[in-house]
């Protein structure tokens, strides 16, 4: 159905696809893993022939047996959709934002003259009809994805490609799109090309698995082979970086000894209106421990989060740092937020891009005026997030790092003021595999060496199991289950716990 | 809600607008009976006389009381120069410049919207660089340097003052066609300064919009390209440029003041700039007032339409 033959992608003078040759037989379903920057989307974007002009395109992509590359356009509108579509990342941009969804999936079937019902496919992803009617800012993210895979769906098409469909969403939800995914794969007998950096979401869905390493497919095979067996080192990279809970060897964290409390918050609760969006919650983080806050995307982890940093005041309930309530103006909580850090999720939104690095890191000193030499304490800060020697990267803008580097500069911008606390929200999550194996170990070797703890608030139970000494389970604002992470992790005492760990997809 | 605040919010600033329009005229350093009589041989009694006629003698607070309460009834003062009410000037001086300013706009979007459009779409191309580098041109060019260079370039081709001929037929179709005859300079003038800010603002915004993956699905669900732009890239890229155009037509009724003076078109820039000479207060006070006000109603109507546009925004 789907034959590459041999396919190379320049841009320039660069190589992003080198040489891939794979063949998809109907009703197969082969998974595409790799980094960013591996060229795994850029073969997806071939096949339908949408890479940008500047694009230079060798070798074969035969269709049905028709060569991509060569067609006219019109032949290659016809094909576009009707013998194979894309299920892109809804949760970003790829729905048109001011037209209904419903239209959007209506369109390629009024385009290519197919018959079909939107209520009929939104049917088959398990969504309600009336939701034709939303625009997607109305959809969550889950509902979003449905959108996209029933509109990959509208004509009937044979192949059907995934280019990363459920990054960016939460473990629950992703287990549930994976599900619908898997469930119209095996009923309509599609042939699927999934795409994704996440090797267990391939080993969910996908019989076979080719492995891309710069521009290369290093290794295929069935993906219970590859993953048990990687040959190529880049595979056992991959496989190794997602933790397996439960699997000492990626337990990384020496265990903490108890200690006297850090931070206490205290039958807090917060309210968006008349939403409460923390509704009670008693959390502790000790001197030097590291808790993670786990649960869904709008369980309430972020607006804790924002509360203990004294970015918004409790509707009732006390947050208690070393002692003493958090101020909730004046010199006070500027002084107190100098103790207390932040690093988001992704750094190169957090960079603003026209900082240079040395501004970057320095302007928690200026907003806290803080005397000394600026240069020296952000080298210091600079190379204590192990970047060496810093003298290299002090000039650089933010687009000439990679997003560990990146990554590790908004670390150091938070370490140059030394905080005793620092909260993380979702520091690994759009770091690529191999670079989050190493952030995790930094933030690890920070805490050994300058006994800084952490509140690291993410949706990712195997982060949790890798790093953390407790874990708090959020749900519904409030926090259902805490503990040590074994106790938490490996004997889950309430459902949601469980429900979270069972929807983690595994290799 | 989200309707009461933002008529709220007009409705407080057409309040301030009305009384930054009255302090703004107090505040003016000198005696406005003596700017006002400049050049003409006055005395002091006439003076006085002129200060009770137009209530400059009373206190500042009864000077505003009867300010407002007069400003409710829809009186805008007496003209110096006119000696007639201004509101009874600004009404006459509303429908020219409405003609003028109003064609001359629409046109400007039109063709700005269009042009940006197709420069962004073929980016780069002789196009794009052409359009992009006429319009900035014209839109760093001063107007009125412009508008006699066209007076000068047509010649005889096209009248050049004022809006209409003494010796027209007065049945209607002669009078239009003749008031049309006269509009072209001066429209064409305006077109020319205007229609470049639209056509950038276009431009860039849909160059924004050019890499947003929901044009690259369009694009693989086998649209032709004038369907992924029309159907999808240009809905989302017009938003911008829609407070601008609205900002604008709040912009319209205080005329052009540069090219209606250039070309005599007695609208409301050309009696601006009379009321400047003069200086006549109470006319430019009302003037200030009006069109102000005017300002202010288009902005909420942009608010307003913004919502209808774009279901991210929910006004109503």
């Amino acid at each position: 159905m789907l034959e590459l033959k041999n396919l190379t992608v320049h841009y320039g003078h660069k190589r992003v696809v080198d040489d891939v040759s794979l063949l998809l037989a109907p009703g197969q379903t082969l998974g595409l893993a790799g980094e960013s920057g591996s060229g795994k989307s850029t073969v997806a974007m071939s096949v339908l022939r949408l890479l940008p002009r500047t694009a230079r395109v060798g070798g074969e992509i035969l269709l049905d047996g028709d060569d991509v590359r060569t067609m006219s356009w019109g032949k290659l509108r016809a094909v576009r959709w009707a013998s194979a579509s894309i299920v892109f990342q809804g949760a970003m941009h790829s729905l048109n934002p001011v037209r209904r969804v419903g239209d959007q999936i209506a369109e390629p079937m009024r385009l290519h003259g197919t018959n079909g019902s939107v209520d009929e496919l939104l049917d088959q992803v398990e969504l309600p009809k009336d939701k034709a009617r939303a625009y997607p800012h109305e959809l969550s993210g889950g509902q979003k994805q449905r959108v996209m895979i029933a509109m990959a769906l509208a004509c009937g098409p044979r192949l059907v490609i995934a280019d990363e469909p459920t990054t960016a969403l939460d473990v629950v939800v992703q287990a549930q799109v994976l599900k619908v995914m898997k469930r119209l794969v095996a009923e309509q007998d599609l042939g699927l090309l999934m795409i994704s950096h996440d090797l267990s979401v391939l080993a969910e869905t996908c019989d076979d698995l080719a492995v891309m390493y710069r521009g290369q497919v290093v290794e295929r095979g069935s993906t219970r082979d590859v993953i048990a067996n990687p040959r190529h080192p880049h595979t056992a990279a991959l496989t190794a970086a997602f933790p397996v809970i439960g699997d000492p060897a990626h337990r990384w964290t020496e265990p903490a000894e108890p200690s006297a409390p850090l931070l206490e918050v205290r039958e807090v609760k917060v309210d968006y209106g008349r939403t409460r969006a923390v509704d009670g919650v008693d959390l502790t983080i000790g001197r030097g421990e590291i808790v993670a806050l786990v649960g869904q995307s709008g369980s309430g982890k972020t607006t804790l989060a924002r509360t203990i940093m004294g970015l918004r005041k409790p509707s009732s309930g006390r947050v208690i740092f070393d002692g003493v309530e958090v101020p909730r103006k004046g010199k006070a909580l500027k002084a107190f937020r100098r103790q207390v850090q932040l690093v988001l999720q992704d750094p190169a939104s957090a960079l603003n891009p026209r900082h240079k690095v040395l501004d970057a890191v320095a302007e928690g000193l200026r907003v806290h005026g803080i005397p000394g030499d600026e240069e020296s304490l952000v080298t210091a800060a600079v190379e204590r997030a192990e970047l060496r020697p810093a003298s290299l990267y002090l000039e650089a803008l933010p687009h000439e790092l990679s997003g560990g580097q990146q990554q590790r500069v908004v670390i150091a911008g938070a370490l140059v003021l030394q905080p005793r606390l620092l909260v993380a929200d979702e520091p690994v999550a759009s770091l690529d595999a191999s670079v989050r194996g190493e952030i995790v170990a930094l933030l690890l070797r920070l805490r050994r060496e300058l006994g800084l703890a952490s509140l690291i608030i993410t949706h990712d139970l195997g982060l949790a199991w890798q790093i953390a000494d407790r874990v708090a389970v959020m749900h519904q604002g409030k926090i259902v289950e805490q503990g040590s992470v074994e106790q938490v992790l490996l004997n889950p005492s309430h459902d949601y716990t469980r429900a979270l760990l069972r929807a983690v997809p595994q290799v | 809600m989200r309707l009461a605040g933002r008529l709220g919010g007009a409705a407080l600033s057409l309040v301030m607008v009305a009384v930054l329009g009255f302090f703004l005229f107090r505040v003016v350093p000198g005696d406005p009976v003596v700017s006002m009589t400049r050049g003409r041989p006055t005395t002091a009694a006439m003076q006085a006389e002129l200060r009770s006629q137009f209530g400059l003698d009373r206190p500042l607070h009864e000077q505003f009381w009867s300010y407002v309460t007069s400003l409710l009834r829809g009186d805008l003062g007496t003209s110096f120069t006119f000696r007639r009410p201004v509101a009874d000037v600004i009404a006459e001086r509303l429908g020219p410049t409405l003609l003028l300013v109003g064609t001359s706009t629409l046109i400007a979007v039109g063709l700005g919207l269009w042009l940006g459009v197709r420069a962004a779409w073929r980016r780069d191309s002789a196009f794009d660089r052409a359009a992009t580098g006429v319009s900035l041109t014209l839109w760093a060019v001063p107007t009125f340097w412009l508008g006699m260079l066209l007076m000068m370039v047509t010649g005889d081709l096209f009248p050049s003052r004022g809006m209409r001929d003494t010796d027209t037929a007065p049945d209607f179709v002669s009078q239009a066609l003749d008031v049309a005859h006269h509009l072209v300079l001066p429209s064409v003038t305006l077109v020319a300064v205007v229609c470049a800010e639209y056509m950038l603002v276009m431009r860039s915004s849909l160059l924004e919009e050019m890499h947003a993956p929901y044009l690259v699905t369009a694009r693989a669900k086998g649209l032709r390209d004038d369907l992924v732009r029309r159907r999808h890239a240009v809905p989302n890229a017009v938003l911008p440029a829609i407070t601008l155009v609205f900002l604008r037509f709040g912009l319209v009724v205080a005329g052009a003041i540069t090219t209606e003076t250039v070309f005599s078109w007695p609208g409301l820039g050309l009696l601006f700039y009379d009321a400047l000479t003069g200086p006549d207060y109470f006319l430019l006070q009302g003037l200030l007032v009006f069109t102000a006000s005017a300002v202010v109603v288009m902005n909420l109507l942009a608010d307003l339409l913004y919502g209808v546009l774009d279901p991210r925004v929910k006004v109503v």
